[in-house]
Protein backbone atom coordinates (compact mmCIF):
# COMPACT_ATOMS: atom_id res chain seq x y z
CA UNK A 1 0.00 0.00 0.00
CA UNK A 2 1.21 3.44 -0.84
CA UNK A 3 1.64 5.54 2.24
CA UNK A 4 0.33 9.03 2.69
CA UNK A 5 3.76 10.53 2.18
CA UNK A 6 4.39 8.80 -1.16
CA UNK A 7 5.51 11.29 -3.78
CA UNK A 8 4.57 11.54 -7.45
CA UNK A 9 1.24 11.89 -9.20
CA UNK A 10 -2.00 9.99 -9.41
CA UNK A 11 -4.52 9.81 -12.21
CA UNK A 12 -8.12 10.01 -11.07
CA UNK A 13 -10.59 8.29 -13.38
CA UNK A 14 -14.28 9.15 -12.93
CA UNK A 15 -16.90 6.43 -13.46
CA UNK A 16 -20.11 8.29 -12.67
CA UNK A 17 -19.90 9.18 -8.97
CA UNK A 18 -17.03 6.80 -8.41
CA UNK A 19 -13.47 8.01 -8.61
CA UNK A 20 -10.61 5.56 -9.02
CA UNK A 21 -7.03 6.62 -8.36
CA UNK A 22 -4.19 4.95 -10.21
CA UNK A 23 -0.47 5.55 -10.11
CA UNK A 24 0.44 7.75 -13.05
CA UNK A 25 2.74 5.09 -14.47
CA UNK A 26 -0.27 2.77 -14.86
CA UNK A 27 -1.85 5.12 -17.42
CA UNK A 28 -0.12 4.94 -20.78
CA UNK A 29 -2.26 7.61 -22.44
CA UNK A 30 -5.69 9.23 -22.49
CA UNK A 31 -7.58 8.99 -25.76
CA UNK A 32 -10.95 10.22 -26.92
CA UNK A 33 -13.61 7.54 -26.49
CA UNK A 34 -14.94 8.36 -29.98
CA UNK A 35 -11.65 7.18 -31.42
CA UNK A 36 -12.45 3.61 -30.39
CA UNK A 37 -14.03 1.31 -32.96
CA UNK A 38 -17.07 -0.32 -31.42
CA UNK A 39 -17.77 -2.48 -34.45
CA UNK A 40 -14.84 -4.74 -33.67
CA UNK A 41 -14.19 -6.20 -30.24
CA UNK A 42 -12.31 -9.01 -28.60
CA UNK A 43 -14.48 -11.40 -26.54
CA UNK A 44 -15.85 -9.49 -23.55
CA UNK A 45 -14.65 -6.13 -24.83
CA UNK A 46 -16.88 -3.32 -26.13
CA UNK A 47 -14.56 -2.27 -28.91
CA UNK A 48 -10.96 -1.65 -29.81
CA UNK A 49 -8.69 1.36 -30.07
CA UNK A 50 -5.61 1.71 -32.22
CA UNK A 51 -2.65 3.42 -30.58
CA UNK A 52 0.86 3.48 -32.01
CA UNK A 53 -0.12 0.99 -34.67
CA UNK A 54 -1.48 -1.66 -32.31
CA UNK A 55 -5.09 -2.44 -31.46
CA UNK A 56 -6.14 -2.75 -27.81
CA UNK A 57 -9.43 -3.93 -26.31
CA UNK A 58 -11.73 -1.33 -24.76
CA UNK A 59 -13.98 -1.93 -21.74
CA UNK A 60 -16.37 0.06 -19.57
CA UNK A 61 -17.12 -0.12 -15.86
CA UNK A 62 -20.11 1.06 -13.86
CA UNK A 63 -20.01 2.96 -10.57
CA UNK A 64 -19.54 -0.30 -8.67
CA UNK A 65 -16.60 -1.18 -10.92
CA UNK A 66 -18.49 -3.98 -12.61
CA UNK A 67 -18.07 -4.51 -16.33
CA UNK A 68 -20.68 -2.90 -18.55
CA UNK A 69 -21.99 -4.46 -21.72
CA UNK A 70 -22.75 -1.21 -23.47
CA UNK A 71 -21.08 2.17 -23.77
CA UNK A 72 -22.60 4.88 -21.54
CA UNK A 73 -22.80 8.28 -23.24
CA UNK A 74 -20.92 9.91 -20.35
CA UNK A 75 -17.80 7.90 -20.96
CA UNK A 76 -15.91 10.40 -23.13
CA UNK A 77 -12.35 9.33 -22.41
CA UNK A 78 -10.53 6.09 -22.99
CA UNK A 79 -7.73 5.58 -20.49
CA UNK A 80 -5.17 3.23 -21.94
CA UNK A 81 -3.75 1.24 -19.05
CA UNK A 82 -0.56 -0.80 -18.94
CA UNK A 83 -1.16 -4.25 -17.46
CA UNK A 84 1.33 -7.08 -17.16
CA UNK A 85 0.77 -8.53 -20.60
CA UNK A 86 -0.09 -5.44 -22.59
CA UNK A 87 -2.50 -2.55 -22.79
CA UNK A 88 -6.25 -2.19 -22.52
CA UNK A 89 -8.63 0.73 -22.59
CA UNK A 90 -11.16 1.66 -19.91
CA UNK A 91 -13.81 4.25 -20.69
CA UNK A 92 -14.31 6.96 -18.10
CA UNK A 93 -16.15 10.27 -17.79
CA UNK A 94 -13.19 12.41 -16.75
CA UNK A 95 -9.54 12.03 -15.93
CA UNK A 96 -7.56 14.27 -13.62
CA UNK A 97 -3.93 14.29 -12.62
CA UNK A 98 -3.40 14.92 -8.92
CA UNK A 99 -0.23 15.59 -7.01
CA UNK A 100 0.10 12.87 -4.44
CA UNK A 101 1.57 15.19 -1.86
CA UNK A 102 -0.79 15.94 1.03
CA UNK A 103 -3.26 13.23 0.01
CA UNK A 104 -3.84 10.55 2.62
CA UNK A 105 -3.99 6.96 1.42
CA UNK A 106 -5.17 4.07 3.56
CA UNK A 107 -5.44 0.33 3.01
CA UNK A 108 -9.01 -0.82 2.40
CA UNK A 109 -10.36 -1.91 5.81
CA UNK A 110 -10.54 -5.68 6.14
CA UNK A 111 -14.32 -5.56 6.69
CA UNK A 112 -14.78 -3.97 3.26
CA UNK A 113 -12.65 -6.34 1.22
CA UNK A 114 -14.29 -8.62 -1.30
CA UNK A 115 -12.57 -11.58 -2.84
CA UNK A 116 -11.21 -10.65 -6.24
CA UNK A 117 -11.95 -6.96 -5.78
CA UNK A 118 -10.05 -4.35 -7.78
CA UNK A 119 -9.95 -2.10 -4.71
CA UNK A 120 -6.67 -1.73 -2.88
CA UNK A 121 -7.24 1.28 -0.69
CA UNK A 122 -9.06 4.48 0.09
CA UNK A 123 -7.76 7.93 -0.72
CA UNK A 124 -9.02 10.97 1.14
CA UNK A 125 -9.07 13.71 -1.47
CA UNK A 126 -10.70 16.32 0.72
CA UNK A 127 -13.88 16.64 -1.32
CA UNK A 128 -14.67 12.96 -0.79
CA UNK A 129 -12.93 9.69 -1.34
CA UNK A 130 -11.41 7.89 -4.27
CA UNK A 131 -10.69 4.20 -4.32
CA UNK A 132 -7.11 3.21 -4.95
CA UNK A 133 -6.61 0.57 -7.57
CA UNK A 134 -4.06 -0.51 -10.15
CA UNK A 135 -4.00 -1.43 -13.81
CA UNK A 136 -3.84 -5.03 -12.70
CA UNK A 137 -6.90 -4.58 -10.48
CA UNK A 138 -8.92 -2.94 -13.24
CA UNK A 139 -7.75 -5.59 -15.71
CA UNK A 140 -9.27 -8.16 -13.37
CA UNK A 141 -12.46 -6.10 -13.00
CA UNK A 142 -13.02 -5.84 -16.74
CA UNK A 143 -11.95 -9.42 -17.33
CA UNK A 144 -9.08 -8.83 -19.69
CA UNK A 145 -8.50 -12.32 -21.00
CA UNK A 146 -5.52 -11.82 -23.17
CA UNK A 147 -3.78 -8.98 -24.85
CA UNK A 148 -1.57 -9.46 -27.83
CA UNK A 149 2.00 -9.85 -26.70
CA UNK A 150 3.12 -8.58 -30.07
CA UNK A 151 1.38 -5.28 -29.46
CA UNK A 152 2.92 -4.94 -26.04
CA UNK A 153 6.40 -5.51 -27.41
CA UNK A 154 5.76 -2.95 -30.10
CA UNK A 155 4.80 -0.31 -27.60
CA UNK A 156 7.70 -0.90 -25.27
CA UNK A 157 9.91 1.08 -27.62
CA UNK A 158 7.48 4.02 -27.67
CA UNK A 159 7.94 6.95 -25.28
CA UNK A 160 5.32 7.22 -22.57
CA UNK A 161 2.61 9.79 -23.14
CA UNK A 162 1.89 12.12 -20.25
CA UNK A 163 -1.75 11.82 -19.14
CA UNK A 164 -3.62 15.02 -19.88
CA UNK A 165 -5.91 16.64 -17.38
CA UNK A 166 -9.43 17.22 -18.63
CA UNK A 167 -10.91 20.67 -18.15
CA UNK A 168 -13.37 20.74 -15.27
CA UNK B 1 -22.79 -12.51 41.56
CA UNK B 2 -20.82 -10.00 39.49
CA UNK B 3 -21.89 -7.25 37.16
CA UNK B 4 -20.29 -5.29 34.33
CA UNK B 5 -20.97 -2.08 32.50
CA UNK B 6 -22.18 -2.15 28.92
CA UNK B 7 -23.58 0.07 26.20
CA UNK B 8 -26.82 -1.06 24.58
CA UNK B 9 -26.79 -0.16 20.88
CA UNK B 10 -29.86 0.17 18.69
CA UNK B 11 -29.82 -0.41 14.94
CA UNK B 12 -32.12 -0.32 11.96
CA UNK B 13 -34.79 1.99 10.55
CA UNK B 14 -37.15 1.47 13.44
CA UNK B 15 -34.58 0.76 16.13
CA UNK B 16 -35.76 -2.81 16.31
CA UNK B 17 -32.36 -4.46 16.54
CA UNK B 18 -30.34 -4.24 19.72
CA UNK B 19 -26.91 -5.43 20.79
CA UNK B 20 -24.38 -4.53 23.45
CA UNK B 21 -20.68 -3.83 23.74
CA UNK B 22 -18.44 -3.54 26.76
CA UNK B 23 -18.37 -0.13 28.38
CA UNK B 24 -14.71 0.42 27.47
CA UNK B 25 -15.16 -0.63 23.86
CA UNK B 26 -17.07 2.49 22.88
CA UNK B 27 -14.56 5.28 22.33
CA UNK B 28 -16.47 7.94 20.43
CA UNK B 29 -19.98 8.91 19.42
CA UNK B 30 -20.81 11.03 16.37
CA UNK B 31 -24.28 12.52 16.47
CA UNK B 32 -24.10 14.05 12.99
CA UNK B 33 -21.45 12.02 11.21
CA UNK B 34 -20.01 12.65 7.79
CA UNK B 35 -19.21 9.30 6.29
CA UNK B 36 -17.88 8.75 2.77
CA UNK B 37 -19.30 6.03 0.57
CA UNK B 38 -16.79 3.68 -1.06
CA UNK B 39 -17.80 2.02 -4.31
CA UNK B 40 -17.41 -1.69 -4.86
CA UNK B 41 -17.73 -2.60 -1.20
CA UNK B 42 -20.27 -4.89 0.54
CA UNK B 43 -23.77 -3.47 1.09
CA UNK B 44 -23.42 -3.79 4.86
CA UNK B 45 -20.10 -1.92 4.97
CA UNK B 46 -20.04 0.78 2.31
CA UNK B 47 -18.80 3.81 4.26
CA UNK B 48 -15.68 5.01 5.98
CA UNK B 49 -14.96 7.87 8.33
CA UNK B 50 -11.63 9.57 8.75
CA UNK B 51 -11.13 9.76 12.47
CA UNK B 52 -7.96 10.57 14.40
CA UNK B 53 -5.84 10.04 11.30
CA UNK B 54 -7.38 6.65 10.61
CA UNK B 55 -9.69 5.27 7.95
CA UNK B 56 -12.43 3.53 9.96
CA UNK B 57 -14.98 1.21 8.31
CA UNK B 58 -18.64 1.81 9.15
CA UNK B 59 -20.79 -1.30 9.52
CA UNK B 60 -24.55 -1.42 8.99
CA UNK B 61 -25.13 -4.36 11.29
CA UNK B 62 -28.90 -4.56 10.84
CA UNK B 63 -28.41 -4.83 7.09
CA UNK B 64 -25.92 -7.67 7.50
CA UNK B 65 -28.13 -9.51 9.95
CA UNK B 66 -31.02 -9.29 7.51
CA UNK B 67 -28.99 -9.76 4.32
CA UNK B 68 -31.48 -12.02 2.58
CA UNK B 69 -34.32 -9.51 2.64
CA UNK B 70 -32.29 -6.31 2.31
CA UNK B 71 -29.85 -7.31 -0.42
CA UNK B 72 -31.54 -5.02 -2.94
CA UNK B 73 -33.13 -2.57 -0.54
CA UNK B 74 -31.97 1.03 -0.22
CA UNK B 75 -29.66 1.79 2.70
CA UNK B 76 -31.23 2.12 6.11
CA UNK B 77 -31.77 5.58 7.49
CA UNK B 78 -28.78 6.28 9.67
CA UNK B 79 -28.55 8.78 12.42
CA UNK B 80 -25.50 8.40 14.57
CA UNK B 81 -22.17 6.63 14.53
CA UNK B 82 -20.41 4.89 17.38
CA UNK B 83 -16.69 4.24 17.11
CA UNK B 84 -15.45 1.11 18.85
CA UNK B 85 -12.05 -0.23 19.81
CA UNK B 86 -11.16 -3.89 19.66
CA UNK B 87 -8.23 -6.29 19.49
CA UNK B 88 -8.04 -9.41 17.39
CA UNK B 89 -5.95 -11.07 20.12
CA UNK B 90 -4.61 -10.17 23.54
CA UNK B 91 -1.33 -8.54 22.51
CA UNK B 92 -2.45 -7.21 19.15
CA UNK B 93 -2.68 -3.52 18.35
CA UNK B 94 -5.98 -1.80 19.08
CA UNK B 95 -8.11 -1.40 15.97
CA UNK B 96 -11.22 0.67 15.38
CA UNK B 97 -14.53 0.19 13.64
CA UNK B 98 -17.77 2.15 13.57
CA UNK B 99 -21.42 1.13 13.68
CA UNK B 100 -24.47 2.98 12.36
CA UNK B 101 -26.84 3.56 15.25
CA UNK B 102 -30.54 4.42 15.29
CA UNK B 103 -30.15 6.39 18.51
CA UNK B 104 -27.48 7.18 21.09
CA UNK B 105 -26.31 4.18 23.13
CA UNK B 106 -27.73 3.50 26.56
CA UNK B 107 -25.42 2.79 29.49
CA UNK B 108 -26.47 -0.16 31.67
CA UNK B 109 -25.12 -2.59 34.26
CA UNK B 110 -25.51 -6.29 33.52
CA UNK B 111 -25.55 -9.06 36.13
CA UNK B 112 -24.38 -12.61 35.48
CA UNK B 113 -27.91 -13.79 36.23
CA UNK B 114 -29.15 -12.02 33.10
CA UNK B 115 -27.29 -14.43 30.77
CA UNK B 116 -29.55 -15.80 28.03
CA UNK B 117 -29.62 -17.53 24.67
CA UNK B 118 -29.16 -15.59 21.43
CA UNK B 119 -32.40 -14.27 19.88
CA UNK B 120 -33.96 -16.26 17.08
CA UNK B 121 -34.69 -13.29 14.79
CA UNK B 122 -31.49 -13.88 12.81
CA UNK B 123 -29.39 -17.00 12.46
CA UNK B 124 -26.43 -14.72 11.93
CA UNK B 125 -26.18 -13.56 15.55
CA UNK B 126 -23.99 -16.55 16.30
CA UNK B 127 -21.38 -15.21 13.87
CA UNK B 128 -20.98 -11.85 15.60
CA UNK B 129 -22.03 -12.35 19.23
CA UNK B 130 -19.99 -13.88 22.03
CA UNK B 131 -22.74 -13.86 24.69
CA UNK B 132 -26.26 -12.63 25.34
CA UNK B 133 -28.29 -11.27 28.23
CA UNK B 134 -31.85 -10.18 28.76
CA UNK B 135 -33.32 -6.95 30.00
CA UNK B 136 -36.90 -5.79 30.29
CA UNK B 137 -37.19 -5.42 26.51
CA UNK B 138 -35.79 -8.84 25.59
CA UNK B 139 -32.56 -10.51 24.53
CA UNK B 140 -29.45 -8.38 23.91
CA UNK B 141 -26.55 -10.11 22.12
CA UNK B 142 -23.07 -8.99 23.17
CA UNK B 143 -20.98 -8.20 20.10
CA UNK B 144 -17.57 -9.68 19.48
CA UNK B 145 -16.18 -6.64 17.67
CA UNK B 146 -13.14 -8.47 16.31
CA UNK B 147 -15.58 -10.72 14.44
CA UNK B 148 -17.84 -7.86 13.38
CA UNK B 149 -14.96 -6.03 11.73
CA UNK B 150 -13.14 -9.07 10.42
CA UNK B 151 -13.19 -9.88 6.74
CA UNK B 152 -15.38 -12.90 7.46
CA UNK B 153 -18.60 -10.93 7.19
CA UNK B 154 -17.77 -9.60 3.73
CA UNK B 155 -18.00 -13.08 2.29
CA UNK B 156 -20.73 -14.40 4.58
Amino acid sequence: MDGPSHSGHLVLLHFGRTRVALAQRAVRSLEAAVDADYSVAAPGALGAIVVAGASWPVYALDEELKRLHNVPRERRICALLAAEHGLFGVLCDEAQVLARQNLSAYPLPVAMRRKGSALEGVLNIGTGVAVLSSARGLAFAVGVAEVTKAGADELQSEPLSEPQSEPQ
Amino acid sequence: MSSAGAWVLTFGDFGGVRAAVGVREQVHLMLEPEAAEVAGTPAHCRHVIFWNGRCVPVMDLSRWLDAVTTATAPPNRRRHLGVYAYQTEANAAVEFGALWLARPPQRIEVDDEAAASLPMDSARWADVASACFTDAAGAVPVLDLSRVFSGALAGA
